[in-house]
């Protein structure tokens, strides 16, 4: 199958995406994402299962990630990045330390609170 | 015991129709089957039942983890009807009503597809309104003329209605 897409075309990601991308570095079901999700934004993020399907279908069929057969106690489906989305999160990840470094010491001579 | 009811809402009325079952469900009557405006409830100990509606836009065979996903973050699957699924939990005591949705993005798209679906139809019956019933000179074909007439009218309101909903929903943050 020819790469139609690079995967400087997705940046940037919403943050909903960037966190379930995030999650499913190691394979993961559908109610794994919502809860890493939740543990890795300390709560911040709670993703709807309405929300996340469409999400999930979604990035699916952009071969972000992919099902894999993984013979659980639960046999539920997983989830995995496959490697667009490996090179997607690195690239978004990448371009967030960009922003905030190039915009760190404009945003400390606001001063006030949060900064010293 | 369970007692029938018959009730309309217009496609993009599915707030008010949650709303309507959680009322009935705090009187104790529990929705258990939707079909084509009759609703069947079931008594039940009067529960404070958050429901809400989702059209599963897509056609992908994976109503399995659709579902599972919905009861594992703690939403009961009450019944579907075509495209429409129909979840419920019980409210809790915090202030927020649990939603199937955490983001406008992905609320929005439920219209979305809901809408193209209603276009498509929309679409074909006009064609065949202008090919084939209009045309058409046999004595029956007035009446259905009118039902085609009717039919065009009904969808073009949905539709036109649906994108409003999609457009204020954009507006506004969730």
């Amino acid at each position: 199958m020819v790469k139609s897409k690079n995967a400087e075309s997705f940046l940037p990601l919403t943050h909903t995406t960037y966190y379930i991308l995030l999650a499913l570095i190691d394979p993961l079901h559908g109610y794994g994402i919502m809860q890493k999700v939740e543990e890795m934004s300390a709560g911040a993020v709670k993703l709807g299962p309405g929300t996340l399907y469409g999400a999930l279908s979604k990035l699916e069929k952009q071969v972000i990630i992919v099902k894999i057969e993984e013979l659980d106690m639960e046999r539920k489906k997983c989830y995995q990045l496959t490697d667009l989305g490996k090179e997607i999160v690195q690239l978004e990840h990448k371009r967030l330390i960009e922003l905030v470094s190039a915009s760190e010491k404009y945003v400390k001579k606001i001063g006030g609170k949060g900064n010293d | 015991m369970t007692k029938k009811a018959f009730k309309t809402f217009w496609a993009w009325q599915d707030d008010a129709e949650e709303k309507w079952l959680r009322k009935m469900s705090r009187e104790g009557w529990g929705l258990k089957h939707y079909n084509w405006f009759i609703y069947t409830f079931e008594q039940i100990q009067p529960t404070d039942y958050v429901y809400k509606l989702d059209y599963k836009g897509n056609y992908a065979d994976d109503l399995e983890t659709y579902i599972s996903l919905f009861e594992d973050s703690g939403w009961d699957h009450v019944d579907q009807f075509q495209n429409w699924h129909y979840f419920r939990t019980v409210a809790t005591s915090t202030i927020e009503t649990p939603d199937i949705y955490s983001d406008t993005e992905s609320k929005v798209k439920k219209y979305e597809d809901l809408s193209n679906v209603i276009l498509t139809v929309l679409l074909s019956i006009v064609t065949i309104f202008f090919i084939i019933v209009l045309p058409a000179d046999f004595s029956f074909m007035k009446v259905l003329q009118i039902i085609y007439f009717v039919l065009i009218g009904l969808n073009l309101f949905t539709y036109v209605s649906l994108r409003r909903k999609v457009n204020r929903l954009k507006q506004e943050k969730l």
